[in-house]
């Protein structure tokens, strides 16, 4: 139970419904900006510090300056420019920069998978293959194929059509780090063989394997595809959501015919991955370099992903300061505007005061007393503050490109600022630390 | 069992100063029915704030029980209140917020009586002075009369060795102020000591002796007037 002089002031708090309900509202609304502001920042500079730990910001790409440049120009007129074609050879240029940890080449890729209920595999009618090397390269397969694939427990039919990946190097492996759960991951050996070898992500091979089949029963298998059977050397162990759906193959420089065909307009990127950030700008100039005396000036471009990443980075941190500024801007204002609410209050309580102490109330007792009230309203605010705080946050946040904010900010952020209402609401409630009961006993009530 | 020596009380007004007391002396024995009469403005309210320690004087002395209390720190003074005395006003100044039964049990909480105990006092106390019908009522529900006698249990609920009533009758038409008359009077003959604040000079005349103020002097020829 209460004790009676608690319950006055709860009483009271309750009766002035309009003004504590005011009051109320101005702390939710301060604390709910504060929060989210300060939850904004936090989570901002925990996602760009994880980003760039990413594998992805130790990296530079080279890639053609046909690709940057002319990505509009029709891909026939490209034939007849003498652009550089980077292969995996010039993952040599590694030996040239010593921070250079790992070269390796990751190339978009997609298989066109053979289900057993498709039964049109050519071209539709009256398209007949042209320059798209995609539909040139697919085999046709006939429907007594798919029935003798089907009988044969060493051939995996999909039941979906299409999958991505990328062809890679096996640096491609060593830089992000990852390993085979089953089976292995291919060599530099492989990039030379005529075999299709493909390794799955962690997920691909579940989803392949379906219901009845493990999915390291997959190795060793082939999976057949319109450009080819493919054979399941390896399966990975899970990295990320966006590799474990992927499947990966080996880079072939120099496939026969059509697919060295293909080479000429799917461009191949370089990726050389440096021990130490702080070494991409020197590698960045002594790769320059190198590129610029093997295929001559302006043929061959340089990127930093980290760097841009970086920028952006400073500008969304720059957005989130400014957004904590007038967030603790708004809550100070809100604050001090409580404070002098809550001190007209506490005036208006001045005679009862006088009385509380007349019946044995001590100066510190109903200091305590009045701050019961501010905490009643610092906890409410508070409450409802992270309440609003949580959505205004979290579309903040996705504004800023951060997935999965932490709510552990809005936690502490509520519990600061209650602290702080709290500590404002403190101010009036010393008031009465200087004044005399019998004074307070003759003001007015 | 209360003395003062030399007692005066100024209030300084930016510069003006206001005498409200001018060297009181005067003791209150165990026992005693005091009436404090005197013109408005005479320092009798000043008196009483100073006799209940709800005001310090400016010059003086103030023994409680032989113990010199003048500069007691402000929680030894707010154990006196609360445990020795008890204060009735002429504006009842009863807490609206609380019910009739929870003005009586406020005192205890400070004394730190726990909630059951503070309960079966504060009803006791209110069917003494006849209000056990009207417990859960707020005081705004409250006759005048009802209301003193509910400022009246309030006062008694720590079972004070004194009690200060500042012109407790003086909201209230004659037969209800009789009534209060006759409660405080019971009281003092079950051994309490009252002093009580007054313009009437019937009440004065019932008192055991009168301490008469004019410009906040004590009036000598009536000081000792013992009945
Ligand atoms: N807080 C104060 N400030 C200045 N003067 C005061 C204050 N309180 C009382 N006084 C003055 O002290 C004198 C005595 O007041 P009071 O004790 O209330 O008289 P009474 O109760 O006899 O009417 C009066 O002149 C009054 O104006
Ligand atoms: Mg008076």
């Amino acid at each position: 139970m209460l004790k009676e002089p608690v319950k006055i002031i709860l009483r009271r708090f309750r009766d002035r419904t309009l003004e504590s309900g005011l009051l109320i509202i101005a702390v939710a609304l301060g604390i709910g900006a504060f929060t989210a502001g300060l939850s904004l920042i936090m989570n901002t500079a925990e996602f760009s510090n994880e980003i760039m730990r990413s594998p992805e910001y130790k990296e530079l790409v080279i890639s053609t300056r046909s690709e940057a440049d002319e990505m509009e120009t029709p891909v026939i007129e490209k034939l007849v420019q003498e652009t550089a074609v980077l292969t995996s050879a010039d993952l040599d240029a590694a030996e040239l920069a010593p921070d250079v940890e790992w070269a390796y080449i990751q190339n978009n890729s997609r298989l066109h998978l053979v289900t057993a209920d498709s039964n049109n595999f050519g071209p539709p009618e009256g398209m007949e293959p042209s320059e798209g090397e995609n539909v040139m390269r697919r085999m046709q397969i006939s429907e007594e194929e798919i029935a003798a694939a089907e009988a044969d427990s060493s051939i995996i039919i999909a039941d979906f059509d299409e999958i991505s990946g990328y062809e890679v190097t096996p640096g491609f492996f060593n830089s992000w780090d990852i390993t085979a759960a089953a089976g292995s991951l291919f060599s530099e050996s492989d990039l030379t063989g005529t075999d299709n070898l493909i390794v799955l992500g962690d997920s691909l091979a579940e989803l392949l394997a379906g219901d009845d089949m493990d999915k390291s029963e997959l190795l060793g298998k082939k999976l057949l595809s319109r450009e080819g059977y493919q054979t399941i050397i390896g399966i990975l162990d899970s990295v990320s959501d966006s590799y474990d759906q992927k499947f990966f193959s080996p880079y072939k420089d120099q496939t026969s015919g059509l697919s060295g065909f293909r080479r000429m307009f799917m461009d191949t990127q370089l990726r050389f991955a440096v021990n130490d950030p702080e070494y991409l700008d020197s590698t960045a100039a002594l790769l320059g370099d190198w590129f610029e005396t093997q295929f001559g000036e302006d043929q061959v471009i340089i990127s930093n992903p980290r760097a841009e990443a970086e920028q952006l980075i400073a500008r969304n941190t720059g957005i989130s300061l400014l957004i904590l500024f007038l967030s603790a801007a708004g809550f100070f204002i809100a604050l001090v505007n409580v404070s002098n609410i809550l001190m007209s209050r506490v005036l208006r309580m001045k005679k009862n005061v006088g009385i509380l102490m007349a019946l044995g109330a001590s100066k510190k007792s109903i200091s305590n007393l009045f701050l019961t009230e501010a905490l009643v309203l610092a906890v409410s605010g508070a409450v409802a503050g992270a309440l609003l705080a949580v959505p205004l946050s979290s579309y903040m946040e996705s504004a800023a490109g951060i997935e999965a904010g932490s709510w552990v900010y809005i936690s502490i952020g509520a519990v600061i600022a209650a602290a702080m209402t709290t500590l404002f609401g403190l101010i009036p409630s010393r008031q009465f630390m200087k004044i005399d009961p019998a004074q307070a006993m003759r003001s007015a009530s | 069992m209360i003395k003062l020596e030399n007692i005066s009380k100024q209030y300084d007004l930016g510069g003006t100063k206001v005498d409200a007391l001018k060297d009181i002396s005067l003791e209150i024995k165990r026992g005693d029915y005091a009436a404090i009469m005197g013109p408005s403005g005479s320092g009798k309210s000043t008196l009483m704030h100073i006799l209940g320690i709800l005001d310090s004087s400016t010059g003086g002395n103030y023994y409680l029980e032989d113990y010199d209390i003048t500069a007691l720190p402000d929680k030894e003074q707010a154990r006196i209140r609360n445990k020795h005395f008890g204060f009735i006003f002429q504006s009842f100044n009863l807490f609206p917020e609380l019910s009739a039964i929870e003005n009586v049990m406020l005192p205890m909480s400070y004394a730190g009586i726990p909630q059951k105990t503070r309960k079966e006092k504060a009803i006791q106390l209110l069917q003494e002075v006849g209000l056990e019908h009207r417990m859960t009522h707020l005081p705004t529900m409250l006759s005048g009369g009802e209301q003193q006698r509910v400022a009246i249990a309030r006062s008694l609920s720590n079972d004070p060795d004194l009690i200060l009533a500042d012109e407790p009758t003086g909201n209230l038409p004659s037969d209800k102020g009789e009534e209060i008359m006759q409660i405080l009077e019971s009281l003092n003959r079950r051994g309490v000591t009252v002093v009580m604040v007054t313009h009437n000079p019937e009440q004065g005349k019932r008192a055991g002796y009168v301490i008469e103020l004019r410009d906040g002097m004590l009036t000598p020829a009536l000081e000792v007037q013992n009945a």
